[in-house]
């Protein structure tokens, strides 16, 4: 089972990308060379795989934890939509989510 | 003045508060290993464990014994005093303990009801080759919470050893979850440079966290190939990391010949726990249970392995200290450390133990 997420990438190319159910974000972003660089592999300890969700869709997501949140509070430009793809495990429910690949931070 | 961090950086700072490291205070309500059976016997012996200093023996009946090393009266050490029977008097002023710590005698005070400076004893449960202790709330000690030692059971032969480590419990755990160091530190005995870069597939959750490292085809170290005669380039290392508990670590391994059908592959499996015990906040007790289920009777296989084991161990020990020399020494300012996805069972694991410290001590 897989869903559509429309990833707009660094380059302001939108992208639809296939997801497994049992994927993160994360690891779809990665696979697809979507450019997040995900230096912890998913702990969520690295905040290098920043997206930002499309306002629209984010109520469809879990909230974010205490790790999550976090690291969220450390980004220099977060926005209100602001997750780390390695804790949105993919659903159902995000069947033509939107979002966006944060630019990298120095 | 002080370097801007990258954002990584920052990430890392603020990931690492949640994790476990060697402030984090201790986590009682656990079994520990407090010594090997055969350490322990009609002797006082002095032994800390998760800070406190405690005294050990054996009662007549052999069953052991665990007191706070400290007479309650002036705090001489009753691991310097005399056994007599199943009570320990001490060497200062003679006030006589039986094993529950209570105190039985006050010699200056014949009479005297003296239950009031009656000393801590600890419960002990000996399995095997083992003696585990609960340092914890002595209500919430239940030996049925005692994690299991698969090495002990039919159809597997062990070796035993121990080493004193001058580091924390928390890093030899970590060490433990990221065998990719076999490649670096190991490499002059059970490292190989392929270990690094082999697959791996994790399967954590929120108290087990489990990493299975897929190393084929590869050579074997002479530890491994030598008993099983797998001397070959073709040979499969399966590894699995297990992180059991604060006290217990169990490395899995199996090995076979690539080259030779899956149906008559002979069953070559090691198990080796590490039971890791805190002593203080920069040492720990590091004992080692290798255990094999392959040519059982063969002592000369089972001193050779030990040995080479024993030899890779020393290095964890000569590593970890060395790190630890370097936090103690520290200038003091925040550091923090970058975690990368083979760290992924360890930073679990670190933030389960900072969680499990923390609703112990009650931190919000």
């Amino acid at each position: 089972m897989s869903v559509i997420l429309h990833v707009e990438d660094l380059n302001g190319v939108t992208h639809q990308v296939n997801s497994p159910l049992d994927h993160t974000v994360m690891e779809v972003l990665r696979d697809n060379n979507l450019g997040v660089q995900a230096i912890c592999g998913g702990s969520c300890a690295c905040a290098t795989c920043h997206v930002i969700v499309d306002p629209a869709n984010f109520h469809l997501l879990t909230p974010a934890g205490d790790d999550e949140q976090d690291l969220l509070s450390i980004l220099e430009k977060p926005a209100e939509t602001s997750r780390l793809s390695c804790q949105l495990k993919v659903t159902e429910a995000m069947h033509n989510l939107k979002l966006t690949v944060a630019p990298e931070e120095d | 003045m002080a370097e801007k961090l990258t954002k990584v950086q920052r990430a890392a700072q603020v990931a690492g508060r949640r994790m476990a490291d060697h402030n984090t205070p201790f986590i009682y309500n656990s079994w520990y290993i407090a010594a090997f059976s055969e350490e322990v016997n009609r002797d006082l012996i002095a032994r800390t464990i998760l800070g406190k200093q405690l005294v050990f023996y054996r009662k007549e009946d052999g069953s052991p014994v665990a007191l706070d090393n400290r007479c309650g009266h002036r705090s001489f050490p009753l691991s310097k005093s005399s056994i007599e029977g199943d009570t320990i008097v001490c060497g200062y002023h003679g006030m006589r303990y039986d094993a529950e710590g209570t105190c039985v005698e006050i010699p200056s005070q014949p009479g005297c009801g003296c239950n009031g400076i009656s000393i801590r004893s600890f419960p002990l449960q000996e399995t095997g080759p083992v003696i585990w202790i609960w340092m914890g709330d002595p209500d919430l000690a239940d030996p049925e919470t005692i994690p299991e030692l698969p090495m002990l059971e039919d159809g597997w032969t062990f070796s035993q050893g121990r080493m004193e480590l001058d580091a924390s419990y928390v890093y030899m755990q970590e060490n433990l979850l990221d065998l990719t160091h076999l490649s670096y530190l190991h490499a002059n005995t059970f490292g190989s440079p392929d270990y690094a870069e082999a697959k791996f597939e994790s399967s954590i959750t929120e108290d087990r966290m489990q990493l299975t490292r897929y190393v084929t085809p590869t050579t074997l170290p002479p530890i491994w190939a030598k008993p099983t005669g797998l001397d070959g380039s073709r040979a499969a290392r399966i590894t699995t990391s297990d992180f059991v508990s604060p006290a217990l670590h169990i490395t899995h391994a199996e090995f076979y010949d690539n080259d030779v059908p899956v149906d008559q592959r002979p069953d070559y499996r090691i198990k080796v726990a590490h039971l890791i015990t805190p002593v203080t906040q920069h040492e720990c007790l590091y004992f080692v249970l290798s255990g094999r289920n392959f040519a059982m009777e063969d002592r000369e296989i089972t001193q050779f392995m030990h040995h080479q084991l024993m030899a890779a161990f020393a290095e964890d020990k000569e590593g970890l200290s060395a790190i630890d020399e370097l936090i103690r020494n520290h200038d003091g300012e925040d550091y923090y450390e970058i975690s990368v996805a083979s760290d992924e069972g360890a930073v679990a694991m670190r933030r389960y133990l900072k969680q499990l410290s923390d609703s112990e001590h009650n931190v919000a």
